[in-house]
């Protein structure tokens, strides 16, 4: 084996399974160093060891729904668990009790359906080795997308960010294996946005007192495989109109959304 | 004709176990359920994975001694 480290050697496994086309990422350990600070000195005193952190983030062209539904909560509002394994044959981690913290989906006219999620784990292990395997199912493509529940607009873009500010918590129990890992990662409030970008400005008037939700809206890929994202209750936020002399103006609106869905 | 480079070797048999109807990588395209023939060097990496299975009689170790081949 040379002495160096190639991408076409690499996988990347969600759950022991392939993790789909992944155009990118990093898998990250870290462990805080803590300065220990005291009078009589300017340095630290001691550096100690921290909280001990596993996480990464991947970008991926989607060909079905299949990993993004971890980035989904059960009827208690909780996520589920998952493994996060990467590497090559020979040097390779396993990230363990990890869970889809952030998730971001975008489509533009042109392009295919894109993502780019991230995690936090619990602890870390050596993985087992692997080899990247996709399915040959073909990806998503903006031709194969459309929008319902927005009237009067031709959407050209889209982008869903779904953040569910996943934490570690540290339990003082020396019995936890690792000693230094968190005992649990937890959820912590859902934060959906949406931004869709059209060819034609919303008729809505922004500075109305009360401004009525639009009580659903889907963007639905249907190829090899279909993908329906879901979102429920939007609020309009943000009106943006570019000026960009000699361009085709994109009219962007930004939501607040209460829930989503991805079947 | 002398072997292609990467066809040295082959008679490992190795099936896809997988979730998808098929995959493809570096070694080829694999049908779920489905045995197909590789090298050692593929049968080794592959085997690895919980996605492969090594299937048949023939051992890793009976024609792993090539370097490259796949």
């Amino acid at each position: 084996m040379a002495g160096y480290t190639l991408g076409i050697d690499q996988y990347l496994y969600l759950n022991g399974a392939t993790a789909g086309i992944i155009g990118g990422g990093s898998m990250t350990e870290e462990s805080e160093p803590r300065e220990i600070r005291t009078i009589g000195d300017w340095r630290p005193t001691q550096l100690r060891e921290g909280l001990h952190r596993v996480f990464g983030n991947a970008s991926l062209i989607l060909q079905n729904k299949a990993l993004i539904e971890y980035a989904k909560r059960d009827a208690d509002g909780r996520l589920t668990e998952i493994s996060m394994e990467g590497g090559n044959d020979t040097e390779n981690k396993k990230h363990n009790n990890c869970k889809i913290d952030t998730l971001n989906l975008e489509c533009v006219g042109g392009g295919e359906l894109r993502g780019n999620f991230a995690w936090k784990g619990r602890y870390s292990e050596g993985g087992g080795g692997g080899v990247h395997s996709p399915s040959t199912d073909r990806c998503l493509m903006w031709f194969e997308g459309a929008l319902a529940g927005v009237a009067g607009v031709e959407l050209v873009g889209f982008s869903l960010n779904i953040n569910h500010n996943a934490d570690w918590v540290p339990v003082i129990d020396n019995t936890i294996t690792p000693k230094r890992s968190a005992k649990y990662v937890r959820e912590g409030n859902q934060v959906v946005n949406a931004t869709l970008r059209f060819l034609q400005q919303e008729n809505v008037d922004l500075s109305a007192n009360a401004l009525d939700y639009i009580a659903s809206a889907t963007v639905t890929f249907t190829g090899t495989n279909t993908v329906t994202l879901t979102m429920t209750d939007l609020k309009r936020g943000v009106h943006e109109r570019p000026l960009v002399p000699g361009e085709l103006v994109e009219f962007s609106a930004t939501y607040g959304v209460r829930d989503f869905n991805i079947t | 004709m002398p072997e292609k480079k990467g066809e040295e070797n082959k008679g490992f048999k190795i099936k896809y176990i997988g979730v998808s109807k098929s995959v493809i990588n570096k070694f080829g395209t694999f049908e779920k359920g489905k045995e197909t023939e590789v090298g050692s060097k593929a049968a080794t990496i592959l085997s690895k994975s919980t996605e492969f299975e090594l299937v048949g009689e023939k051992k890793l170790e009976e024609k792993a001694d090539k370097v490259g081949d796949k």
